[in-house]
């Protein structure tokens, strides 16, 4: 079932050329260098809490303006996007920070959504990469606010000193690299089906991306979760790892669903 | 019957959550449960396959809604047999192995998954579904290997298989999406059968058969560890020695399976066959090269696998597709036993190598030939003839065309000179009665040749019912008569003159010479580096990482 958002023309109230709404949107699905600007952003929030919801919705009218457009972007802005995807993507694998880390994939993922405009679907591929960066965003708040920092340096082998917080943190590290069933998975097969047709290096960024995400994603848990740790401190409750767990139950049923509406 | 399949695929799945949840309250008892469900999924599938083999025709879909629909053919009811059967064997040897370590109850859930996704892989019928069984062999095989939390060494091999694993499963990502934009469903047995009416679609201005080949034969490369993308493999030992058996026995086979699997492909496809032909031959000699050249004797069984999964890949390459499939069980059933095993030989060997003194431990340890000898010539001969004519007569019987399958004629090679081999190294053994030796040899080597082609061909006949399609699989691998004749040719003056040179130096004592020496220490060196492949690729990784690392400090890490 396609998902159109006909309406946003009425919503924004104004007519909208597609080349000013592409413009508009390297600012809101940031484009390099734009996407420093996004970065910075996210250094100086510093609440944790307030993370997730914003990541929720950080993709939001990035593709709504992209939606607008109702078209594909001129070639050189889908391969500045790609490029910038690939560039974050790329960086990601030197980070020690997990704070920052989830912000490089938010503008590596952001700029992959280039990649849908023109398609169906936008708004809920946008919701696809948001979630799960969301839900990794809340566990990385449990970890800063028990250890002060998510960082390798910490060596904090979060799986000998806290196993249930462990688990709930690779299970949210996988969902963000998009591997099956998050929503994020289903949402780059989508962007794969939207280009694989029509445009074999946007495909390959796209594939690159997905390679780079995991290449990143197994040092973090390699220097976050494991490694020998004679001490132990106090785990999650376990009512708090439920809590994270039906989180993670409910995002691959929304995934699933998603994937259905997509695909 | 139909809904076995589902049933067998919901049982391990079942399994995990149980042990979950009821770990807190039974403790390490918990796996007892995994045990009985395996063992229940196992009987399961014996019926399954059972009624296979009593006569299913053709190929059947079963579709529960959605993306849940599962193949019930021959190739799926074989297969889950035998990864059924593989599990229950570790998970039963796990329940002790696994007794002192921590983590016990999350291996087994992790094991239980691992079952899961591998029935889910081998059955799916819907590509989306295929594709999520494929990601998740990837990650649930990364957990495992670094089941020991506190092993730097288990997590870094964990990580190149990961990495490797993921290198494999984006070409197979773009195989589906360029078969879904093609026809318009994921579902396989639609899309066969209109690739069957009409194999002239194209793809990215290619033909579709040959693109999509080509993609799947990479995916399939990496989780079989082909040359290039092999040097996970023989680093994977730091995991626990169940994980090992599992992976060495079922898992690193699913390469052989994704290719069965789009069979239907290939049937249009033939320069891709070729292609995994000559990967599969060369992946086959430099495993066989780097496993003899190993002091560590658990990265020599790594690179054994290695060498029989290029192997695997060069039977389909030749249109063997079934063989394949025989292969990689066979493979997995010795390399299995090897696994669990090795950690009682290693224990026992610390003692006592229990190695006797005899004419094989002189021949083959120590190298030192027999004191008497038959006449050089006539040996030669009789180690070129006598395989030959085993091989050839146990084929006429099974299948009398088999000629006309220039695969099959390619693989005779290889048996012959296997026997070839066999026949060399009898002639150097030391025996009080030669000819009870050589007749128990030959007997032996009659046995496994016969018994070899009896279940291959039947195996054919099991797998690909259909004549016409297993006919043109041979055909899409074939190459234009001439070229083969005279490549037929070739290889056979090549095998016979190089025998013939072999027993003339060793019997004539030919002295070599300082530069074949200097060479051949140069190519020993390379060959226990490794060829220098898994340093390269460090070296690479380390300029990606180093490079990243140096860009975020100039961009002052926004």
């Amino acid at each position: 079932m396609a998902v159109r958002v006909v309406s946003m023309r009425c919503l924004v109230g104004a007519k909208m050329t597609p080349l000013f709404a592409f413009l508009a949107a390297t600012l809101l699905l940031p484009l390099f260098p734009f996407s420093i600007l996004l970065v910075a952003f996210f250094e100086r929030v510093n609440v944790g809490r307030l993370r997730a919801p914003i990541l929720l919705v950080i993709f939001m009218p990035g593709a709504a303006l992209l939606t607008i457009a109702d078209g594909p972007p001129p070639a050189w802005m889908l391969a500045w996007a790609m490029l910038t995807a690939v560039l974050y993507a790329w960086r990601a694998i030197a980070l020690q920070d997990v704070r920052l880390w989830v912000v490089f994939l938010v503008v590596s993922s952001g700029a992959l959504l280039w990649a849908g405009a023109g398609h169906d679907n936008l708004i809920l591929k946008a919701l696809g990469f948001g979630l799960p960066l969301a839900t990794m965003s809340m566990l990385v708040d449990l970890i800063e606010r028990r250890f002060g920092a998510a960082h390798i340096a910490l060596e904090l082998r979060l799986a000998t000193l806290a196993p249930k917080l462990s688990g709930l943190f690779v299970v949210a590290l996988l969902a963000a690299i998009a591997m099956p069933v998050s929503p994020s998975f289903f949402a780059m097969i989508a962007l794969v089906v939207d280009q694989a047709s029509t445009s074999v290096p946007t495909t390959l960024a796209i594939l690159g991306c997905w390679l780079l995400w995991s290449w990143s994603a197994a040092r973090i848990f390699a220097g976050i979760a494991v490694g020998p740790r004679h001490t132990r401190t106090q785990d999650i409750a376990d009512s708090l790892a439920l809590l994270h767990a039906a989180v993670f139950v409910g995002l691959g049923l929304i995934g699933v669903l998603l994937g259905a509406l997509m695909l | 019957m139909t809904l076995f399949l589902p049933i067998i695929v919901a049982l391990p799945l079942a399994s995990a959550v149980l042990t979950f949840f009821l770990s807190a309250r039974m403790g390490r008892k918990v796996s007892d449960i995994s045990v009985v469900l395996i063992a229940l999924t196992f009987a399961l599938t014996t019926l399954e396959l059972w009624s296979a083999v009593r006569g299913w025709e053709g190929r059947e879909e079963i579709v529960l809604g959605g993306w849940l629909t599962f193949f019930r053919d021959p190739l799926s009811a074989i297969l889950v047999w035998v990864i059924a059967g593989f599990s229950l064997i570790v998970h039963v040897y796990s329940r002790r192995y696994m007794a002192d370590e921590p983590g016990y109850v999350r291996f087994f859930i992790f094991l239980n998954l691992m079952t899961a996704a591998l029935l889910v892989m081998v059955s799916a019928s819907h590509l989306l579904l295929l594709l999520i069984a494929w990601h998740f062999v990837g990650v649930l095989l990364y957990l495992l290997l670094g089941q020991d939390l506190e092993s730097r060494s288990a997590q870094r091999y964990a990580l190149t298989t990961f990495f490797t694993y993921r290198l494999g499963d984006l070409p197979m990502v773009l195989a589906a999406v360029l078969l879904f934009h093609a026809f318009g469903t994921w579902s396989m047995p639609e899309i066969f059968a209109r690739l069957a009416e009409g194999p002239e679609v194209t793809a990215l201005g290619l033909p579709l058969p040959s693109v999509v080949g080509f993609l799947v034969a990479l995916s399939a490369f990496a989780r079989s560890a082909q040359f290039l993308v092999h040097t996970w493999l023989p680093y994977t030992m730091s995991g626990p020695t169940p994980v090992s058996a599992l992976m060495h026995a079922g898992i690193v086979n699913a390469g052989g399976v994704l290719i069965n699997r789009f069979a239907p492909i290939y049937v249009h496809a033939g320069e891709v066959l070729h292609l995994m032909f000559v990967v599969g031959l060369f992946t086959a000699i430099v495993g066989s090269v780097l496993m003899l050249t190993q002091h560590d004797i658990k990265k020599s069984l790594g690179y054994s696998t290695m060498g029989q999964m290029g192997f695997m890949i060069m039977e389909c390459g030749v249109g063997a597709f079934s063989l394949a499939i025989y292969h990689l069980i066979a493979h997995g059933m010795f390399k299995g036993t090897l696994f669990l095993n090795a950690a009682g030989i290693i224990r026992a060997a610390r003692n006592d190598d229990g190695v006797p003194a005899e004419d094989l431990y002189t021949f083959v340890v120590e190298r030192r030939a027999a004191r008497q000898r038959r006449p050089w010539l006539a040996m030669a001969i009789f180690t070129l003839i006598v395989p030959a004519v085993i091989l050839f007569l146990a084929h006429y019987f099974v299948e009398q065309a088999f000629l006309e399958k220039q695969g099959a004629v390619i693989l005779l090679f290889f048996g012959w000179m296997t026997g070839a081999q066999l026949i060399f190294a009898t002639y150097h053994m030391r025996a009080e009665n030669p000819l009870r030796l050589f007749s128990l040899i030959l007997v032996s080597f009659a046995i496994v040749v016969i018994g070899y082609s009896v279940i291959a061909h039947n195996f054919d006949l099991f797998l690909y019912p259909d004549p016409a399609f297993r006919k043109a699989l041979y055909a899409a691998a074939g190459v234009k008569l001439i070229y083969f004749d005279v490549f037929v040719a070739l290889l056979a003056a090549v095998i016979v003159f190089g025998w013939l040179f072999a027993y003339y130096a060793e019997r004539k004592r030919l002295a070599t010479h300082d530069w074949t020496r200097r060479l051949r220490r140069l190519f020993y060196a390379a060959a226990s580096r490794e060829f220098y492949v898994g340093e390269v690729y460090v070296r690479f990784a380390r300029i990606a990482i180093g490079g990243a690392g140096r860009l975020n400090a100039l961009l002052g890490w926004r």
